[in-house]
């Protein structure tokens, strides 16, 4: 019962914090199949968070409104990223690009690279004021396997996506 | 003009200045030119003279008078030539404090430099970033939108699967149930491709 509560939580939040998100793009594009995407992992990273560290009522309460407020800035910051490595490919297919160009470009990235690493340091330091030492180290291992295992995921669904061609 | 250069060598030989290679060549000079062997004898002469003469007796005060006037014309002869500059007492009259003061200069200026150049703290987002992780999976989805598709399509099920676990399977292991996920995944997906005989038999 705890458990259902818990995942009601997360959904329920999940759910507010898209709402300005729908309602500023156009479905069907690029653009928002890769946020879909983003949103998607964030849902199920949510959940099995919940479980693996077998988070109380109170601290999803504590923790997931100001865990889905930060994805929703890193969301933003990853998407512009996204666009700025996009340029960057481009500019390195271009012969005719500029040294001071490139520097612009790289700066820029670094700017957002270092800003979402701020975000994240500054979430862990939150969560570990709210988690006890065995969700500590449950937290780092379950970084470590949800990671793993999103890559494999991508890996199979590159490998179905190829044996259909 | 030649016994004006020797008329030096004496000069400096007489304050034993002179090299024995120099020496030799006076010599040799001197046994030839009367000028400058007079010159060479007054001058010994004198030195001798100069030798023997004791200093004058002074009391202390006329000592400390000398003294005293002599720094004032030090004084006033360099405040005309604007050279003497104001020095800096305290540190010349306290060496022990120039060194402290310069010691803890350095080490201001060590921690000052070295502060920048200690290693970051390596916070765990860091070493177990889901962002770099995304940033690679974003790559693969960005070149290839029918992978992105199915990509998408396998969270769905992984979200609704959690969700329809939470509530048939309340306190069982979760470590087991994602790998019978798993495990059933690749039974159904690729094994099928990579043995497609086992399937016939």
């Amino acid at each position: 019962m705890k458990g259902k509560i818990n995942v009601l939580v997360i959904i329920a939040i999940f759910l507010l914090a898209l709402i300005p998100c729908f309602s500023q793009e156009q479905p069907g594009s690029r653009a928002d199949v890769h946020r879909n995407i983003r949103d998607n992992i964030f849902t199920l990273r949510a959940l099995r968070m919940t479980q693996t560290l077998e988070l109380t009522q109170e601290q999803t309460a504590v923790i997931f409104p100001v865990l889905s407020k930060l994805e929703k800035e890193k969301a933003g910051l990853q998407q512009e990223l996204g666009k700025e490595i996009r340029e960057l490919r481009s500019m390195i297919r271009d012969d005719k690009t500029k040294a001071e160009d490139y520097e612009k470009r790289l700066n820029r990235i670094k700017e957002i690279r270092n800003e979402i690493r701020l975000k994240e340091e500054a979430f862990e330091k939150f969560l570990e004021s709210q988690l006890t030492p065995v969700q500590k180290a449950k937290y780092v291992i379950f970084n470590l396997d949800f990671n793993r295992r999103l890559m494999e995921r991508m890996n199979r669904a590159r490998i179905l996506v190829q044996k259909n061609k | 003009m030649r016994c004006e250069r020797y008329n030096k060598m004496i000069s400096d030989l007489l304050d034993g200045n002179l090299s024995p290679g120099q020496k030799r060549k006076l010599e040799k000079h001197l046994a030839t030119c009367k000028s400058c062997q007079a010159h060479c004898e007054a001058l010994s002469l004198i030195q001798q003279e100069a030798k023997a003469l004791r200093g004058p007796d002074f009391l202390p005060e006329q000592k400390r008078e000398f003294e005293r006037r002599l720094r004032a014309s030090f004084e006033q002869s360099g405040a005309k030539k604007g050279k003497t500059k104001e020095r800096p007492k305290l540190f010349l009259a306290r060496p022990a404090w120039a060194a402290g003061g310069i010691l803890l200069l350095v080490v201001i200026l060590s921690l000052i430099f070295l502060w920048d150049r200690r290693p970051p703290e390596m916070q765990l987002a860091m070493m177990l970033s889901y962002e770099d992780s995304y940033l690679s999976l974003s790559q693969v989805i960005e070149e290839d939108e029918s992978v992105a598709q199915s990509f998408n399509q396998e969270l769905i099920n992984s979200i609704d699967l959690e969700i329809r676990m939470e509530e048939e399977l309340e306190g069982q292991d979760l470590q087991d149930i994602y790998e019978q996920e798993e495990a059933q995944y690749t039974e159904n997906n690729l094994l099928k491709e990579k043995f497609p005989l086992k399937e016939g038999l």
